[in-house]
């Protein structure tokens, strides 16, 4: 309000060096023509398709022949018997990812941190990386050999005590065998990001607290976590934002219908009732909802973290 | 590697030059379906059995598949995805709208056939059949109960089937080793389930675990016992759901009895190779296609007995049994065959399916190639050894290289035909044994019924979550994660959900059934 | 550093040496117990319990049975196809998309890592996705495995942080070089930045060799399956059983798994270590927030 004039003059200041800027740029536009066509197409066309999360869909009909239901889909999902189930699971399953391996490879990540022999450091990082290449077909192969009553796991059970049992086909244990094996294939790797924070940590601040008589633990709670903090949240939010769609391949190569009852997630129920038994506009109303859910947790975790902590993805 | 590619190429070409050099050809000209000197082509949707896709990648690679191109004058483009992935991948294609000419194994339709011309993916075989495939056409009209199964309530024809010359045998017995009855000091068979019991008891204090259940947790030997039949059956022409009746109950007390006593094996939800558990006698017993179990022991050095079907007192009379129920097969994997609605030549599609119900393709689908794989001595069909044993491949695959064990054929039954029992007397005797069980009927067998549009939109809403719920708790049941005291309330929730509509829908889609007669 | 080794201290260490060493063999074993396992006898390998170190007994019949299938060689060829043609694609737009993004001055900048960073959190699901590479006429064909895939948002932020790292001066100069934007990315962003684009070529590379699911939904022609789809068929399923005879078919079922494993993650493995040196400066970079 103060310059009232130089608001006058915009409209013609900015119109010459739009185009100029524009011109200064065509090859950047040139670049992104591609890139902008993969996401158009192979993103935001795809929403196009969601309509029929809305229909009655009938692939002989098409979208435009098959007759329009409203929020039918979603009222029989959300009125059934299994809605609460795959909702549960599907949170569940990430809880437990979240408390358990998301926190192990921050420990892990301290841990080797405190290693002081290098040469040995990086034996061990290259080891424990390695997991994360297999694949999660072969990943669950294993997991079915290992899971076996009289399987390995169960060997090691057994010589605690405790009584073998297919650990794949008890609903019980799914969730555990599920995220311990998640462990197992990332905790090297998300160790990773954190290992190079700790690097950046400046050597003095540990000195002074050495000075101050901290113990090894003492500054590890004192000046590593601290540092580890905006990197831990940002992860956090952003392991958080994928709540939803995370480990839906694991969980269909896994679950049988005896263990449904603790595995059935969300996706693997749009799987199933979508493409296997047909129900397309079943299948994408869940889909959806399983989208714009996920959407409000991210947001909502986001908020929430730049209130509490002042870190934020956005 | 390299030893490998050569063996590889050699392999390809002893394939390729076989058929060619060492049969006499029979005349193709007069099964000819399309002139000499032309060609046509059809698309078909045929899995690849589970026991041949280890050798070869494409259906056309087989003798059976060569020789059909040859005396029909058709060929034929496969798709023939994995077994695992064999129901996703025809969705896929029905939903793309680029659907194979013709598909086999067509109950992965999971609505089934008949719904399948309702959505319009499939046609209706009955305006083509007369003129186009008179000998299937002959095949079901000579029977009231052929017809009956092979065709839908209101006159349409949704699929073609494979119809016996005369009933086949029960191939699914419960297996025990000779050796560990004798181990454990039994000198009969167990009758009752009583005699069962006890002997899973002697198994057990052996060491040997008892029992693999199947996987589901059903055993329709087990649950025949207590006079009903799981899903859908029909007794005294009223359809009933076997699984909230009282005798499935029983059945699940009893399973969940020897399941807490160790008598069911911990893994079988998960279980993998029990062939092999059986072979080295740590399980005692499963079920298990009878030949070929006493084959395998023939070839490894032990003796495999047969069972009779369990009873709950040795007098008591079974009628569950399927196997004597129809001529008509309805649940071999290829014996279900569709034309799909987007085939632009369904007269010659029907000609073609038709070509097995013919003499010359009744003798290719059961026997093979005459000159490659059997021979016939004395008006005697005689499998050459090739049949036994070929290339490496799979000796259950050869049923599928040489011939089509499970084609949509007029079929002869097993014991005349089946390469695996005319291995010896002794094979085809073991898969007779207890065939002419006098106490059993299929008295509770609820036939091929087909339920119209509304029936199947009723049915498909109210049974899709009833099985999800159903198959959980049974295991549930069984294992004692759930107490059989919730019984009750089990069956009230699945009445909740709506089974009696379900019920209603094939009650009425049954009567239509029985009313149904030959067409003029 | 001054520090007072006393007892606590060096138990406290020695305890950290130890757990870290467990948990590297924990991550050891199921590779050696495969490979152990891969080269035993058949028999022997079903009747054995318990840890697997070594062979018990010696056979190679697993690997004959799995090289002589030949779904698994033309699995093999497949997905060899798709890790080549699938990288080279996911390279060229990442390395152009990364590029634009890191472009300083450019206005919409902004606006176009936020539409691209939204899908990496909302998608659409499976099915109108499913439908849209049916709309597309991709269903069955060999894009329909490289295309939809083609950009990892995640990689292409990681790929523009690094990007942006670029000291300006060098792009300054070569413009006034009258070099375009096409050859300042190729002749100076890619090779100043080629730890980054090691690790992500090892990213997308790993990502295709491993992918199944869209082969699953996406192909109905077995030709076109990867190696994953064959494995996948081999390990989670009892494909052959029941109606089989065959003592080979049975017995070495078991043995035949752990050949197969090898055999599909013996490539990665191989390539892995090379690349491993320059993962921390790749990870690193994806965590800077968008």
């Amino acid at each position: 309000m103060a310059e009232p004039a130089r608001t006058l003059r915009a409209p013609h200041r900015q119109a010459r060096p739009l185009l100029r800027r524009m011109q200064r740029y065509k090859y950047i536009y040139l670049m992104l023509i591609p890139v902008v066509l993969y996401y158009v197409i192979f993103h935001y066309a795809g929403m196009y398709y969601a309509v029929i999360a809305f229909q009655d869909y009938k692939p002989m009909r098409g979208i435009a022949g098959s007759r329009f239901v409203g929020l039918d889909n979603f009222v029989e999902f959300l009125g059934g018997v299994y809605a609460w189930r795959v909702i549960r699971n599907t949170l569940l399953i990430n809880l437990y990812q979240i408390a358990f391996a998301f926190t192990a490879s921050i420990v892990f990540a301290l841990m080797i941190h405190q290693m002081a022999d290098n040469r040995y450091k990086n034996v061990i990082q290259t080891v424990t990386y390695m997991p994360h290449f297999i694949s999660i077909v072969v990943v669950c192969g294993l997991l079915a050999e290992f899971c076996e009553s009289d399987g390995l796991i169960n060997d090691v059970l057994a010589m605690l005590g405790l009584e073998r049992t297919s650990l794949l086909a008890n609903p019980r244990y799914f969730r555990t065998v599920f995220v311990a094996s998640d462990i197992w294939q990332n905790v090297g790797w998300g160790t990773i990001i954190y290992l190079a924070t700790l690097t950046g940590v400046d050597p003095s601040l540990h000195e002074a607290a050495a000075i101050d008589g901290a113990g090894r633990l003492q500054r590890i709670w004192h000046v590593n976590l601290p540092a580890l903090m905006p990197v831990i949240v940002v992860q956090l939010i952003m392991r958080v934002g994928r709540m939803m769609l995370v480990g839906f391949d694991k969980v269909i190569l896994l679950y049988s219908p005896a263990t449904y009852e603790t595995a059935d997630v969300i996706s693997s129920y749009v799987y199933r009732r979508g493409l296997s038994e047909m129900d397309y506009s079943y299948g994408a109303a869940v889909g959806l909802f399983n989208s714009v859910v996920n959407l409000v947790i991210l947001v909502s975790a986001n908020a929430f973290s730049r209130r509490v902590t002042g870190n934020s993805l956005w | 590697m390299k030893r490998i590619c050569l063996f590889l190429l050699v392999l390809t070409l002893l394939v390729a030059c076989m058929p060619a050099g060492a049969l006499a050809e029979t005349d193709a000209s007069s099964t000819r379906l399309v002139p000499e000197g032309e060609t046509a082509t059809l698309t078909v949707f045929c899995p690849m059995d589970a026991n041949l896709q280890d050798y070869i990648s494409d259906w056309n690679e087989t003798p059976y598949n060569q020789e059909l191109e040859r005396l029909t004058g058709v060929h034929v483009e496969f798709i023939s995805p994995t077994t695992s992935a064999a129901a996703e991948t025809l969705n896929m294609l029905l939903v793309s709208g680029d659907i194979p000419d013709i598909i086999i194994n067509a109950q992965l339709y999971a609505d089934g056939t008949y719904q399948g011309v309702l959505d319009g993916y499939f046609i209706d075989l009955a305006p083509y059949l007369p003129d186009y495939a008179p000998e299937y056409w002959e095949v079901i009209t000579s029977d009231e109960s052929i017809w009956r199964e092979a065709t839908d309530s209101d006159g349409t024809i949704s699929a073609f089937y494979r119809i016996f010359h005369t009933p086949n045998p029960a191939w699914m017995r419960l297996v025990l080793k000779q050796e560990v009855l004798d181990q454990v000091g039994v000198t009969e068979v167990p009758a009752t389930i009583d005699d069962w019991d006890a002997l899973f008891e002697k198994m057990l204090a052996a060491g040997i675990t008892p029992y693999m259940l199947a996987a589901d947790g059903y055993e329709e030997k087990f649950i025949g016992a207590f006079g009903l039949r799981e899903d859908f059956y029909q007794e005294d022409g009223q359809v009933k759901y076997g699984q909230v009746q009282d005798g499935f109950r029983e059945y699940l007390t009893l399973m969940h009895d020897w399941y807490a006593k160790g008598y069911i094996s911990k893994d079988f939800i998960s279980q993998s190779n029990v062939d092999t558990m059986f072979a080295l006698g740590e399980i005692g017993t499963y079920d298990k296609p009878i030949v070929a179990a006493y084959n395998f022991g023939e070839a490894e050095g032990y003796t495999v007995l047969s069972t009779p079907y369990p009873r709950q007192t040795e007098d008591q009379f079974l009628h569950w049994d399927g196997y004597q129920a129809s001529l008509v097969s309805k649940d071999l994997n290829y014996g279900m065959v569709v034309v799909s609605s987007t085939c632009e030549q369904p007269e010659l599609a029907v000609q073609w399916l038709n070509f097995l119900y013919t003499e010359p393709g009744i003798e290719l689908a059961n026997w093979g190639i005459e000159g490659l794989n059997y021979e016939i001595v004395d008006g005697v069909h005689q499998y050459l050894p090739v049949m036994w044993d070929y290339n490496g491949i799979s000796q259950e695959g050869l049923n599928y290289y040489f011939k089509m064990h499970n084609a949509a054929s007029h079929a002869y039954s097993d014991t005349v035909c089946h390469a695996n029992l005319l291995k010896s007397p002794e094979a085809t005797a073991i898969r007779m044994l207890y065939d002419d069980d006098p106490l059993l009927d299929s008295a509770l067998y609820l036939p091929n019924i087909s339920l119209n549009a509304d029936e199947t939109e009723t049915k498909t809403r109210v049974m899709s979550d009833i099985d999800t719920y159903v198959d959980e708790m049974v295991l549930k049941f069984i294992v004692g994660t759930e107490p059989l005291d919730n019984w009750d309330t089990f069956v009230s929730t699945v009445e909740g959900m709506g089974l009696q509509e379900a019920l209603d829908a094939m009650q009425s889609a049954y009567d239509r059934y029985m009313a149904n007669t030959i067409a003029e | 550093m001054i520090e007072k080794r006393d007892l606590p201290q060096r138990s406290l260490t020695a305890l950290n040496y130890a757990i870290i060493t467990l948990v590297a063999l924990l991550c050891l074993y199921p590779c050696i117990h495969v490979l152990a396992a891969s080269f035993s006898d058949p028999v022997r390998l079903i009747r054995h319990r318990g840890a697997l170190l070594w062979p018990t007994g010696y056979s190679l019949r697993g690997y004959q049975t799995v090289f002589n299938n030949p779904n698994i060689l033309i699995g093999y060829g497949n997905t060899l196809f798709y890790v080549l043609v699938g990288t080279a694609i996911n390279i060229v737009l990442t390395s152009l998309g990364a590029y634009a993004l890191a472009r300083r001055g450019w206005p919409l900048r902004k606006l176009f890592v936020f539409l691209f960073v939204f899908t990496m959190y909302f998608n659409v699901g499976i099915i109108p996705t499913f439908m849209l590479v049916k709309g597309l006429g991709m269903l069955n064909t060999r894009w329909a495995i490289v295309l939809p895939v083609a950009i990892n948002t995640w990689n292409l932020i990681v790929m523009r942080t690094s990007f942006a790292g670029v000291p300006d001066e060098l792009q300054e100069s070569a413009y006034l070089d009258g070099a375009s934007d096409l050859r300042i990315l190729c002749q100076i962003y890619v090779p100043v930045c080629k730890a980054t684009m090691a690790v992500m070529l090892l990213f997308y590379a790993v990502e295709h060799w491993n992918s199944w699911f869209t082969s699953m939904i996406y192909l109905t022609d077995t030709g076109l399956y990867p190696l994953q789809m064959f494995v996948r068929d081999i390990l989670l399923f009892d494909g052959a059983a029941g109606t089989t005879e065959d003592a080979n078919a049975i017995y070495l079922k078991e043995l035949t798994k752990y050949a197969v494993i090898v055999v599909s993650i013996v490539p990665i493995l191989v390539v892995y270590p090379f690349v491993q040196k320059f993962f921390v400066k790749g990870v690193m970079l994806g965590s800077v927030k968008g």
